[in-house]
């Protein structure tokens, strides 16, 4: 700052009496402690008896990448599930923490989407240009299919069968079949809990976004979604017709010769409907032998590179 | 049921477009292909009259059947309908067109309602046209909102041009000032790049299908139009037939995707050639009914049902219990009225003497 005039001689004297100290850095007790093998961030499985641990999630987003993983090649990754959702990157559940290149303290974490470039990094980039399917009219549909399971089938999820599922965070105690409402949180809500979970809500799954409760017309503000439960149970059925049709008698979806990430996604779902305690759902799946068969030799892959991590703690 | 009229009802048309929303093509085209000659078009802006809020709707005597996928279903088990699709490879037809429907229309809907250059010179006068008065007001902008949770979930709502001429467009009437552009220069270029993610996803999108469909007609390579084409095509037409004024995707279609305005044009042709569904006339219902977000216009209008023999009987029965009952109760007090006057008389009797014991034990003390 060549152009400023310079300090006059009386202030900066009184300037000397308070000196600059320098500190050196302060070792913070809060540093995460260092991880051996890369450690999944997770929602809770679903656990029922005691003495059977799963180390699958109950929520179809962390399972879906617990089963990218597993079929990508990666053994004994560690899961632990003690930290919530709001310790998460972007508040959203699964982050993957691996042990940095460096060795230094902490570690790297890794929200969901960054995680196909970290296996990458490990396993190599053996899928390619054409990310493990047979062609490009493969891949292609692929990109269909996942847009199916995004949509419709995510929908039946979401709406009919709010209590359990963690990622909309609703465990209102009224919400019942009937009610087909996501009220935004109320001044006290907010006060109480001022970082809420992010939920990914049935206005921004269903296409076209549905219409408010309160009718669109009237000079009611706008509250509410109006969905049809029908119709959205319907299109789950046709959704999952489709799927039993292509597979098939396949080993992996659209006949790859390898798992790809179409067949993490179609997983991670199965085993949340297999598993839902809507009966309904249930049966859907149930009644298609291949896609049951299918499920169980995937799970059987999957859970076996997962272990539970050591030290965290499990209120 | 088969001479009672099938009348659609769907969003009204602007410019060349069908109509401002892709389902509500789509319905028409396939209404037209599987049973044309047989229902009409009615043009509405109230989707508070449709049974799930939403339109297209469609009306049958006294069926009422709204969202697409319920349209087409019902449409396909009328009697003496073309089966649009056979069984034509149905599990691979369901997912394209789910992907159609998720990723083209929100494409289209970016297009339509998160550019404000086109919404405020296209798709806003487009709605308000169709409005009675005090609608015309709120409506539109509340529609806007209910798409705007899954454009932001998709990273499409903030992709208005940055340009400084396109923004003195947008001045509504009642704003006479130029608003200076107090844009960061981080979130121009963070719109900038949002305008270019949205533009590589058309390209992928469109290329996909470009591929799929190679060198055909349509899809699938088949002689006529199926599901796949009918819901491929409506999103096509109206992106391309809109006079947008940001023509952001619009341009990445028509410069670079001509197979696929082919295609859009011979799924027109084959559909319309022959005939226009004739619109049913559209009835101008008093705007203070809108404001009720029931459906009390048609409760007020029921219709004259015939009455049958059996009818007859039930009304007869019915008046003739309420009757009775009225009798009865007449009977029962004037037969016993003396009774009951006797038991009144014999109550306030008993009362009155209580307070007596009560006055004199009052009077003792």
């Amino acid at each position: 700052m060549s152009t400023l005039p310079s300090i006059p001689k009386p202030l900066r004297q009184i300037f000397a009496l308070f000196p600059l100290h320098t500190h050196g850095p302060v070792a913070s007790p809060y540093t995460a402690s260092p991880v051996a093998a890369p450690t999944l961030w997770i929602h809770s499985p679903r656990n029922d008896n005691s003495d059977n641990e799963d180390l699958l999630s109950n929520d179809v987003e962390c399972l879906k990448w617990q089963a990218y993983l597993a079929l990508r090649g990666l053994s004994d990754v560690s899961v632990r599930w003690d930290v919530t959702q709001d310790g998460a990157i972007d508040g959203l559940l699964p982050n993957l923490h691996v042990p940095s290149k460096d060795g230094e303290q902490g570690g790297e974490l890794l929200p969901a989407h960054l995680i196909p470039g970290w296996v990458d990094g490990r396993v190599g980039d053996v899928l390619g240009e054409l990310e493990g399917y047979t062609d490009i009219a493969a891949r292609d549909e692929s990109r269909a299919w996942v847009s199916l399971m995004e949509g419709n089938v995510h929908a039946a999820l979401v709406r009919l069968f709010p209590r359990w599922n963690i990622v909309e965070g609703d465990l209102d105690a009224s919400f019942s079949f009937k009610m087909l409402s996501q009220p935004p949180p109320s001044v006290l809500d907010a006060i109480l809990t001022p970082f809420p979970a992010k939920k990914r809500s049935l206005a921004t799954v269903l296409t076209p976004p549905p219409p408010p409760l309160t009718g669109i017309s009237s000079f009611i503000p706008p509250w509410g979604a109006r969905v049809d439960p029908a119709l959205v149970f319907t299109q789950y059925c046709e959704a999952i017709a489709a799927l039993s049709e292509r597979l098939g008698t396949d080993k992996w979806f659209l006949n790859s010769a390898a798992p790809t990430p179409l067949d993490a996604l179609v997983f991670a779902y199965l085993h949340c409907f297999l598993h839902s305690k809507d009966r309904a759902l249930r049966r859907e799946v149930y009644n298609r032998e291949n896609l049951v068969k299918w499920e169980l030799g995937v799970q059987s892959q999957v859970r076996a590179a997962f272990r539970r991590h050591a030290t965290a703690s499990y209120a | 049921m088969l001479s009672e009229t099938i009348v659609l009802s769907i969003w009204p048309p602007s410019a060349s477009a069908l109509s401002v929303e892709p389902a509500c093509v789509a319905a028409l085209f396939h209404l037209q292909l599987a049973i044309p000659g047989r229902f009409s078009v009615a043009y509405t802006a109230n989707p508070d009259q449709a049974p799930s809020g939403q339109l297209p709707y469609l009306t049958h005597g006294l069926h009422n059947v709204s969202s697409l996928t319920s349209i087409v279903h019902y449409v396909k088990n009328l009697p003496g309908a073309l089966d649009v699709d056979g069984s034509f490879q149905k599990a691979q037809s369901a997912a394209r067109i789910a992907h159609v429907q998720t990723t083209y229309g929100d494409l289209l809907t970016a297009m339509l309602y998160s550019i404000d250059t086109n919404w405020w010179n296209v798709t806003r006068p487009a709605i308000v046209s169709a409005l009675p008065v005090p609608q015309c007001y709120y409506v539109p902008e509340r529609l806007r909102n209910s798409y705007r949770p899954r454009l932001e979930a998709a990273e499409m709502w903030n992709i208005s041009s940055v340009d400084q001429d396109d923004k003195e467009n947008v001045m509504s009437a009642f704003r006479k000032d130029k608003r200076k552009n107090k844009q960061a220069e981080t979130q121009r270029f963070k719109t900038v790049f949002a305008r270019d993610k949205a533009a590589q996803q058309a390209r992928e999108f469109l290329s996909i299908y470009e591929r799929f469909l190679g060198e055909d007609r349509f899809f699938y390579s088949s002689e006529r139009p199926t599901s796949l084409d009918i819901i491929f095509a409506a999103h096509t037409h109206i992106l391309a037939q809109l006079p947008f004024t940001d023509n952001l995707l619009q341009s990445v279609l028509v410069h670079s995707f001509p197979t696929i305005l082919a295609h859009a044009r011979a799924v027109q042709s084959a559909i319309l050639e022959n005939a226009v569904p004739p619109i049913a006339r559209s009835n101008p219902s008093s705007s203070i009914m809108f404001l009720i977000p029931l459906r009390i216009s048609s409760l007020l209008r029921k219709p004259r049902v015939a009455h049958s023999v059996e009818d007859g009987r039930y009304t007869v029965a019915r008046w003739g219990w309420i009757s009775l009952a009225i009798t009865g109760v007449a009977l029962y007090f004037r037969l016993y009225r003396r009774e009951i006057r006797e038991a009144e008389y014999e109550e306030d009797v008993l009362v009155a003497h209580e307070e007596m014991l009560e006055e004199e034990d009052y009077e003792d003390e």
